[in-house]
């Protein structure tokens, strides 16, 4: 069954990212370099997983409209309270 | 009908327009206990150094006068007019989960009911102002149980919003009658559709900071006594929810006023599509304009110009819309009924109300007004004089057409007249007493404030007596008013197209709609209107089980009790489908072919979102503030987190599998995924668990720093948020065991598979956040 592939590579993919994540901590490099690398690959797995395995690549347009609009609130929300000052 | 089927019926009942007739009477009853509240204030502060209340009474009474207000009463009076016409305006017979629908009022009800009981608490009820300050809101200041007791009705406020938001939104969304195109609903339709779109994404933040203040209250965890800015974030969070909150209450009444224009006008509202765009975009911008509220923080100057901006511009869609309306009335055939003179009077105690608001805005300004009477005279003009008044207006309207009876329209008029009249004289002084500072409880002679408190006190209690004369007019007219026919105002909308009052089904045939009136209709399905007793149980056992936090533990556990045996029947009545319909679908653009249920847990996952995205700002918020935070990966160990973090992807991957599994029709594997689901699930929390007593062995204990406090928050919320999609995942596997799946029918297993792929999102941002950096 191809879903049973391709949810297999999705998941593979995931796991790679929290290894490599997890590493990203003990090698010397900028730190902020690192904390941006590491928030980067997280985002990277929440829209593997909302688009493969919640469908949301399959879903209706609006569907996804409607996620991006949540997702454009937690930008605001964190980005104006933290800085914000 | 004997008195124990009445009562059952009421108990039991889930048809939207019960449930309307439910929220409009109970919200009328909490607008008068709020009233009453401001009565006896009115009394303490009609002359200098009165001792009516005295300082600790008059508190509470301000305190619990504003929540009740904002939250229990006019807001739920509009969602009562909602229940009742949006199925009717939009030609469909219930709302689309009528047994949430019934959950969402008996949570308001109960809810209500533990704000009102807290006052009977050792120490009073909650005496800190509506808008709960920190730190004057947490246990160093505020030690008494009341205040914590009044927070958790608003979480429970909070979750009864919640589920009437994923109602409205899916039911406007998914059940239009044919025809009935977006442009073609009802103002109303659409004032209350921004309205949820609104509390969606309001509330989340409301309930998280709440939840964080029960937790700085009952465990001592320092997150708005932090002395790093928690007050500040007291107000992001709250401010954050209570400006959109202002257009919650202002929407559909504003909207409902247009319907009523039009109608008393006798023509179409002019420019009805610009008013749509306008209000739009007044949602939208009323998210970005509520750091207003906190100009005089100390707040970054640059933050402050551009919310300055922000606030200036929301003025200009409401300016439109007004514009509209006043075109709809020039040239207009004009009636001047009771419910039209109400919205005419709203429109103007807007425009009073919305310009006194624009000085707020200047940032100059905000700095002489923060915190006087002339901020409560402008949010007053804007909630009871735009927002009330048009709902009174909806109220008259709608009587005809909810009894089968015309009201009294002398004593309706007269009741304009009165209150309209009094309003103006309780709240217009209040502009001018611009220099005196709001919820003081006396003042001296010398101040010279006493004349115009003694003319604004007049004036609210004539304001409070003119409120009988509608209840006392609408009460005889029950029994004596002429009877009101199909359609006694002309009007054009749906709900006027059947019998007053509307029979159980509503409509015999659904309508069709080739213009903005019903031209026919199409035969359907039968529909049945189920009675059940759990959403009344469940809203009494979490009553129960919050009462018992402030009184006796025992309450607690009974309480806990009755809500596991309620949601335990529950699933046995859906395990056996007792509750299923048919779903016809006719005009659900642009989400045609997507499932109600699963279009709900979209809706919800977006509320979902954003009150994890509260705890994370307000995580975030603390950590870039306070010195010295170390970095997560010193604390926790990394194995653990990595380890959890891959079962949790697992069990995503094996829920993915068994959709995959149940479309093809492969049972076997379909119920190995579910229940390899449910184990990777469970492995999670027992890790979960293991974790956590060990942390607490070595001394990292909730309450002990922000940094132990932050992390049992979010990592708890999202473990109770795995323990919720747990249930579900069994709630599948005992479905799949009774062969209620096939390769036709996977709904359920669709829509619990979002909401798990959304809590193993949320952990993909909490494993960074709270181990590794």
């Amino acid at each position: 069954m191809d879903e049973e592939v391709k949810y297999t590579v999705v998941w593979l993919i995931l796991v790679v990212f929290t290894v490599i994540e997890v590493q990203l901590i003990g090698i010397s490099l900028v730190y902020t370099i690192i904390i941006l690398t590491i928030l980067l690959l997280a985002g990277v797995k929440a829209i593997l997983v909302a688009g493969f395995f919640q469908h949301l690549f399959y879903e209706k347009k609006y569907i996804g409209i409607f996620y991006a609009s949540s997702v454009f609130m937690i930008v605001a929300i964190i980005l104006t309270w933290t800085f914000g000052r | 009908m004997d008195e124990v089927s009445f009562i059952k019926k009421w108990l039991t009942t889930t048809n939207h327009k019960d449930i309307g007739i439910l929220y409009t009477v109970t919200a009328l009853y909490f607008l008068v206990v709020g009233g009453s509240l401001a009565v006896l204030f009115r009394i303490q502060l009609f002359q200098p150094l009165m001792d009516f209340l005295g300082p600790h009474k008059f508190n509470q009474a301000i305190t619990l006068h504003g929540l009740i207000m904002v939250l229990w009463a006019v807001s739920p009076l509009a969602f009562g007019l909602a229940n009742y016409f949006v199925p009717l305006q939009i030609g469909a017979r219930d709302l689309a989960f009528p047994r949430l629908n019934a959950m969402s009022y008996w949570l308001y009800l109960f809810s209500g009911l533990l704000l009102v009981s807290s006052v009977f608490l050792p120490g009073g009820g909650p005496d800190v102002g509506w808008t709960y300050y920190a730190p004057l809101s947490t246990s160093k200041f505020s030690p008494q149980p009341g205040v914590t007791v009044a927070g958790l009705a608003i979480v429970m406020l909070a979750a009864s919003v919640t589920l009437g938001t994923i109602n409205f939104i899916v039911t406007i969304a998914k059940m239009r009658a044919p025809g009935m195109t977006w442009m073609r609903l009802p103002m109303f339709t659409w004032g209350i559709l921004f309205t949820v779109a609104l509390m969606l994404f309001a509330f989340p933040p409301l309930a998280a900071a709440v939840l964080l203040l029960a937790a700085d209250r009952v465990f001592g965890a320092p997150f708005f006594s932090s002395p790093y800015g928690g007050a500040i974030l007291w107000g992001h969070m709250f401010w954050f929810f209570g400006h959109p909150e202002v257009y919650v209450v202002l929407s559909p009444a504003y909207l409902l006023m247009m319907d009523i224009v039009a109608t008393f006008s006798g023509r179409e509202l002019v420019g009805k599509k610009y008013i749509i765009y306008s209000i739009f975009a007044a949602v939208v911008l009323s998210f970005v304009v509520y750091i207003h509220h906190m100009f005089t923080t100390g707040i970054n100057p640059l933050v402050r110009e551009v919310y300055s901006v922000t606030t200036e511009t929301i003025s200009i869609p409401f300016g439109v819309a007004t514009l509209s309306v006043i075109a709809t009335l020039y040239k207009g055939r004009i009636r001047l009924t009771t419910p039209m003179l109400f919205a005419v009077g709203s429109v103007f105690l807007f425009l009073i109300g919305g310009s006194t608001g624009v000085y707020l805005s200047s940032v100059a300004l905000d700095h002489w007004f923060r915190g006087t009477y002339w901020v409560v005279g402008h949010f007053h003009y804007q909630l009871v004089g735009a927002g009330l008044m048009a709902l009174f207006a909806g109220l008259y309207y709608y009587y005809p057409k909810m009894t089968g009876r015309m009201y009294n329209e002398k004593w309706g008029k007269i009741h304009f007249i009165i209150s309209f009249i009094s309003f103006n004289l309780l709240y217009f002084p209040m502009f001018l007493l611009y220099d005196m500072p709001r919820r003081i409880y006396t003042y001296q002679p010398e101040t010279g404030w006493a004349p115009l408190n003694m003319v604004a006190s007049i004036g609210g209690w004539i304001f409070a007596f003119s409120f009988l004369i509608m209840v006392v007019n609408f009460y005889r007219s029950l029994r004596i008013g002429a009877p009101a026919g199909e359609n006694p105002w002309e009007a054009d909308s749906l709900e006027w197209t059947i019998p007053s009052p509307p029979p159980e089904h509503d409509f015999d045939t659904i309508p069709t709609m080739s213009s903005v009136s019903a031209d026919g209709g199409v035969e359907t399905v039968e529909h049945v209107h189920f009675h059940s007793l759990m959403p009344f149980l469940i809203s009494l056992s979490i009553f129960i089980a919050f009462v018992g936090l402030a009184t006796s533990i025992v309450l607690t556990f009974i309480g806990l009790l009755v809500l596991f045996l309620t949601i335990a029947n529950w699933y046995r009545t859906d395990i056996l489908e007792r509750f299923s319909t048919k779903e016809i679908e006719y005009e659900a653009y642009p989400f045609e072919g997507v499932v109600k249920e699963k279009l709900g847990v979209w809706v919800l996952v977006a509320s979902e979102t954003l009150l994890f995205a509260s705890i994370i700002g307000a995580y975030l918020f603390l950590r870039v503030r306070t010195p010295g935070w170390p970095l997560s990966y010193t604390i926790h160990d990394l194995r653990i987190g990595l380890i959890n973090t891959i079962i949790l992807l697992t069990s995503s991957l094996t829920i993915a599998l068994a959709l995959a599994y149940v479309k093809h029709g492969e049972m076997g594997k379909f119920k190995a995924s579910l229940f390899a689901t449910f184990i990777l699930g469970g492995l999670f929390i027992v890790i979960k668990g293991f974790e956590w007593s060990e942390l607490a062995s070595e001394g990292f204990i909730i309450g002990e720093n922000l940094v132990a406090s932050t992390y049992y928050i979010a990592t708890g919320l999202h473990a109770a948020h795995v323990l919720a999609g747990l249930l579900g995942i069994l709630y599948l596997i005992f479905k799949a065991y009774r062969g209620k799946f096939n390769s036709q029918k996977y709904v359920g297993v669709e829509s619990i598979g979002i909401y798990w792929h959304f809590v193993d999102i949320v952990w993909l941002f909490l494993f960074p956040l709270f181990y590794l950096i």
